[in-house]
C-alpha cells in the first residue's frame, strides 16, 4: 500500500496490475470495457495498467488498439482526448489463442509476463471472462493450471465473470463447484453492472445514512412495492441467444433481484463486502416459494407482437431473426412475491421486466399505505395514488416523493405532487458508468457490488421452478402489442389486489 | 456551460421550437435541463415545473372532428404555463405519405418572487398520413412518471378511431369541446364517451360556462327559498348559433338540477310543469331567463358577456367581472378541480336528452 494515497482525492486508486480481457474481440469490449479503463484514467482513478485482449480471432497488436480507439471515440461518456490516448495506446496488446488450448495459456503468460517487464508492473492481474458462459469454466480450469490465477494476495489474480452464471440452480451449482476448484471465493467476481450503477449504490446511501425513512421501510408503512425494469429494444439479432435465455433469466434472475434485494434488505453490520452481500443473500432466500400448480396466478408470461415504439415500427418476436415462428420465449414477465421475513410480512413485490415497452427505465417505487382517515374525501385521496417514494435507476437517475397537496383556493382541491432529486440537475455531472465502478472496484479486490456464489444460487432457487412450470404445463406466454406495457394479464395481476402498476 | 449550450438553453426557454429526432426527444430535453442546472453566468435562473401530462390533439386532416382548431389549440398551449404547470404534448395529424417529425419548445413564465423562469415543456409531434397509428407508444414514452394525464379533443373523439382509443386508454381526465363538434348530435355522444371509459370527463364549454352558472345559483340564495326553486315554470336559453350545443347543455344543467324528466323537440321541452326553451339569436353573448311565479312572475335574466356576468331581475341590474376569459384557464380548472364532475355529467347526460 502506497502511504502517500492516504487521505488523497484518489485513495481508491488501486495498485497497477494488467487486465486481460478474455473475448477481447467482442462488442462488450469495445463498447464498454476499454472506455471504461480509459476513462478511469482520465479521472486518474488509474495509473499504470495495460491492457492484453484475447480471443480466438486474429488480431494484430495496432488492430486491436484501432478497434479500441474506435471504442473509446464512439462510447466514451467523455470527450476523447488524444494526450491521454497517446499515453494510454502502448499499454494495449492482443494474444490469440483458443479457450480450451492449454499451449495458448503458457503463450499468454508469456505475454502477460513481458508486458509486466515492459511496463515495470508488479504482477497483479485481473481476468475478465466476456465469453459465452459455456467457457466460463474451462478457461478458470486452464488459467489454474497454467498458474495464472495463485490464491495469493499480492501480487493479486481476480477473475471477473459475465452473467449469466448458470441457466438454472443445477448448472449454477456446479459452474460454483468448478470455479471453487481453482479460485477462493474472494477472487471471484461474478458481476451485474445493474450494481455498478450510482442510484443502486445511492439505495444504500439513501436507506441507510438518512435516519427518516429506514423506520418506515417496512409492511408497518409500505403498503407494496413495485420494480420495473423495462426497454424499448427487442432482441437485436440475439435472437438465437435469447429464444434459449427468455427475460426471467435474462433479465430478473440476476438485475431485478439484485435491485430487490437492496431494497429489501436488512441494515448490514458494516459496509464491508461480505457482510453486505449477507444480507443481500438473506432476502432472496426469504422469497415465499411458488407453488408450481399456482405459477400462472402469481407470474404473467408475456411475448411481444408487432407495433411501434418510440415512433417506429417493430416487429413481433417470432418474426425477429433467429427466433422460432412458434416460440413461447418470454419477452415480458410480471411476478408477485413475498420476502417471508419479519420486516416485510404480508408486502407483496411486484416485479416486471420485459422488452419493447414504451421506454427504457428502471425504477423501485415504495407505495406507502394510505393515511388513516380519508378526512378530505375517499375520491380525492384515490385520485392521489397514495405516497410513492420512486428511486430511478436509469435513465435521469433520481429520487421522487408523491405527495398530495393543497390546490391554492378557497375549496379543498388536493393534487398529486411531486418533490425530486436528479443526479444530473444536482451535481452537474454525468454519473460514471457502472463498468467503471465495478472495474475500479475488482481492482480494489472490493466484492460488493458483485454477486457471491450463494447468492446467485438463492436466485435459482426461486427462479427455476417457474421455469419447470412453465415448461411441463407448456403455458404459452399472453401476446402484447410492442410499445404497451405489456398484457392484460400483468394488470390483471395487481387489479386483483386493488392496485394498479406505476407509469413510470 | 459552452457559448453554443448558453445560446440553445436561451432559445428554448424563449418558446423556440427545436427540430429533434421522436426517438430522441427525452434525451434532449434531459441534455437542456442539464445545461439549465449548470447555469451560471448570470442568467435568470431556470427550473421546470409539471403536475399534469396535457396531451392535445390538433386535427389538420379534412373532413375529420376536430379540424379547423389549430389556432386556438396552439394558442391554448402556449397560455397554459400561466395556469397550469403541465408537460404539453401536441399531437398534430396531417394527411400526406407517412412520416412522424417532433419539436420540443418550452413555454416560461417568471415565478412569483420574480427570481427565477418557471418553465413548461412543450413536444410537438406532427404525423402525416398512417403514421398516426405510431402515436399512442410515443406518447406513453413521453408521459412524466406518475403526473396524471388529460387528453384535450376539440370536438367529441370517436372511439372507433385506433389512435383516439389508444390515447382515451392512458387519459386520466378527457376534455371534449361539444360546440366544436362535427356529429349530428355531439351531446349524446359525448355522453356515450363519458359513460364508457374510465377516465373522468369535462368539457370546455361547460367550463367557461361556470360563472353563468354561479349567478345563477346565487339568485336562489336566501332570501329566496326552495318554494321559489319548485315554482321555476318556464327557463329560455338564448344563444348564437355558435353555442347551441353549449346551450343545450346548460338546459340539460337546468334539468338536472330540477330533477325534471322533459320531452319535446324542435327547441322546446316540458314536463308538463317546467318548459326549457333553446332560443338562436344575432348577439355573440348566452342569455338566460327564468320565470320564477312564485316571486311574483320575476323574469330573471343572466347574461354573460367576455369578461363579466350581467344579472337583471326587476328592479336592479348588476354586473359582475370575471378573470378566466382563456381556454387555458378553463383547462387548468378542469384539471385541477374535480368539484363539478358529478354536476357535468348529469347535465350532459340530461342534455342529451334534448333532441
Amino acid at each position: 500500500m502506497n502511504p502517500f494515497r492516504a487521505d488523497t482525492p484518489s485513495d481508491r486508486t488501486p495498485e497497477p496490475a494488467t487486465v486481460v480481457i478474455f473475448g477481447a474481440s467482442g462488442d462488450l469490449t469495445q463498447r464498454k470495457l476499454i472506455p471504461a479503463i480509459y476513462n478511469l484514467i482520465v479521472e486518474r482513478h488509474l495509473t499504470r495498467v495495460a491492457i492484453v485482449g484475447t480471443s480466438r480471432s486474429e488480431i494484430s497488436d495496432d488492430a486491436f488498439r484501432e478497434r479500441a480507439r474506435n471504442g473509446v471515440e464512439q462510447h466514451s461518456r467523455g470527450t476523447f482526448a488524444e494526450d491521454v490516448w497517446e499515453h494510454f495506446a502502448p499499454g494495449l496488446y492482443y494474444q490469440q489463442g483458443g479457450f480450451d488450448d492449454p499451449e495458448a495459456y503458457q503463450a499468454l503468460k508469456a505475454r502477460i509476463e513481458e508486458v509486466e517487464k515492459e511496463h515495470n508492473l508488479p504482477g497483479n492481474r485481473l481476468f475478465y471472462l466476456s465469453t459465452p458462459p459455456s467457457v466460463f469454466a474451462t478457461i478458470i480450469r486452464r488459467l489454474g493450471e497454467a498458474g495464472l490465477v495463485d490464491p495469493k494476495e499480492e501480487p493479486f489474480a481476480r477473475v471477473i465473470v459475465e452473467k449469466p452464471f448458470g441457466k438454472d440452480l443445477a448448472s449454477a451449482k456446479q459452474l460454483n463447484a468448478e470455479v471453487h476448484e481453482v479460485l477462493k471465493e474472494d477472487q471471484v467476481f461474478r458481476i451485474d453492472h445493474y450494481l455498478g450503477k450510482e442510484t443502486v449504490q445511492n439505495l444504500l446511501v439513501f436507506r441507510f445514512a438518512n435516519g427518516i425513512f429506514e423506520p418506515l421501510w417496512n409492511s408497518k408503512y409500505v403498503d407494496h412495492v413495485q420494480i420495473t425494469g423495462a426497454e424499448t429494444l427487442g432482441v437485436e439479432g440475439r435472437g438465437g441467444y435469447f429464444e434459449k435465455a427468455g427475460i426471467l433469466r435474462d433479465m430478473v434472475q440476476n438485475h431485478l433481484f439484485q435491485v430487490l434485494s437492496l431494497a429489501a434488505m436488512e441494515p448490514p453490520v458494516s459496509f464491508d463486502a461480505n457482510a453486505v452481500r449477507s444480507e443481500k443473500t438473506k432476502v432472496l432466500q426469504a422469497l415465499r416459494p411458488i407453488d408450481p400448480h399456482r405459477v400462472t396466478e402469481r407470474v404473467v408470461r408475456g411475448q411481444y407482437a408487432a407495433g411501434s415504439v418510440l415512433g417506429a415500427d417493430v416487429p413481433g418476436y417470432r418474426e425477429e431473426d433467429g427466433t422460432d415462428p412458434k416460440s413461447r420465449t418470454e419477452t415480458f414477465v410480471a411476478m408477485k412475491l413475498f420476502v417471508d421475513n419479519w420486516r416485510w410480512a404480508g408486502v407483496p413485490f411486484y416485479l416486471r421486466s420485459a422488452k419493447r415497452m414504451p421506454k427504457k427505465v428502471t425504477e423501485i417505487a415504495i407505495h406507502f399505505k394510505s393515511a388513516p382517515l380519508p378526512l378530505f374525501g375517499r375520491e380525492q385521496m384515490a385520485d392521489l395514488g397514495g405516497n410513492v417514494l420512486a428511486v430511478r435507476i436509469q435513465p435521469d437517475e433520481g429520487i421522487t416523493l408523491g405527495l398530495g397537496s393543497k390546490v391554492p383556493g378557497q375549496s379543498i382541491e388536493i393534487a398529486p405532487v411531486t418533490m425530486e432529486f436528479r443526479y444530473a440537475s444536482s451535481f452537474g455531472v454525468e454519473a460514471p458508468e457502472a463498468y467503471e465502478r465495478l472495474l475500479l472496484d475488482a481492482l480494489n479486490g472490493d466484492g460488493t457490488l458483485f454477486t457471491r456464489g450463494d447468492e446467485v444460487e438463492a436466485s435459482w432457487r426461486f427462479i427455476t421452478p417457474i421455469h419447470e412450470a412453465w415448461e411441463t404445463q407448456k403455458v404459452e406466454p399472453e401476446l402484447y402489442e410492442a410499445g404497451s406495457w405489456g398484457p392484460d394479464d400483468a394488470h390483471q395481476l395487481l387489479a386483483a389486489d386493488g392496485r394498479r402498476w406505476r407509469r413510470p | 456551460m459552452t457559448r453554443t449550450e448558453d445560446i440553445r438553453l436561451e432559445s428554448f426557454s424563449a418558446g423556440e421550437h427545436f427540430a429533434v429526432d421522436p426517438d430522441s426527444i427525452e434525451r434532449e430535453l434531459a441534455a437542456l435541463w442539464r445545461s439549465a442546472g449548470k447555469s451560471t453566468n448570470g442568467q435568470q435562473p431556470v427550473t421546470r415545473a409539471c403536475l399534469w401530462n396535457v396531451v392535445v390533439h390538433v386535427e389538420e386532416r379534412d373532413d375529420r372532428e376536430g379540424v379547423g382548431s389549430a389556432e386556438a389549440m396552439v394558442e391554448m398551449v402556449n397560455a397554459m404555463p400561466r395556469y397550469l404547470a403541465a408537460r404539453a404534448l401536441v399531437l398534430k395529424t396531417q394527411s400526406g405519405d407517412a412520416s412522424l417529425d417532433a419539436w420540443i419548445s418550452a413555454n416560461c413564465i417568471l415565478s412569483g418572487d420574480g427570481g427565477k423562469l418557471v418553465c413548461s415543456e412543450e413536444i410537438t409531434l406532427l404525423s402525416k398520413g398512417a403514421a398516426d397509428r405510431r402515436l399512442p407508444s410515443l406518447v406513453r414514452a413521453l408521459l412524466v412518471p406518475a403526473m396524471p394525464t388529460a387528453v384535450v379533443f376539440d370536438g367529441v373523439p370517436d372511439r372507433d378511431d385506433p389512435m383516439v382509443a389508444a390515447l382515451i386508454r392512458i387519459a386520466d381526465r378527457i376534455i371534449v369541446n361539444v360546440e366544436r363538434s362535427r356529429w349530428d348530435a355531439p351531446l349524446e355522444r359525448a355522453s356515450g364517451l363519458v359513460d364508457a371509459v374510465p377516465a373522468a370527463a369535462m368539457d370546455l364549454g361547460w367550463l367557461a360556462g361556470r360563472h353563468l352558472r354561479q349567478e345563477v345559483a346565487a339568485l336562489f340564495d336566501p332570501p329566496r327559498t326552495e318554494a321559489s326553486v319548485r315554482s321555476i315554470d318556464r327557463i329560455v336559453v338564448r344563444a348564437p348559433k355558435s353555442k347551441r350545443w353549449t346551450a343545450r347543455l346548460l338546459l340539460g344543467w337546468f334539468a338536472s338540477v330540477l330533477g325534471v324528466h322533459v320531452s319535446g323537440g324542435d327547441g322546446a321541452w316540458t314536463d308538463g310543469r317546467v318548459k326549457l326553451i333553446h332560443e338562436e339569436r344575432d348577439s355573440e353573448d348566452l342569455e338566460v331567463a327564468i320565470s320564477v311565479p312564485w316571486d311574483g312572475c320575476a323574469v330573471t335574466v343572466c347574461a354573460e358577456h367576455t369578461g363579466r356576468v350581467e344579472v337583471t331581475d326587476d328592479v336592479h341590474v348588476v354586473h359582475r367581472p370575471h378573470e378566466d376569459t382563456e381556454r387555458a384557464a378553463f383547462l387548468a380548472r378542469a384539471l385541477t378541480s374535480r368539484g363539478q364532475d358529478d354536476a357535468f355529467r348529469r347535465a350532459l347526460a340530461a342534455a342529451g336528452r334534448l333532441t
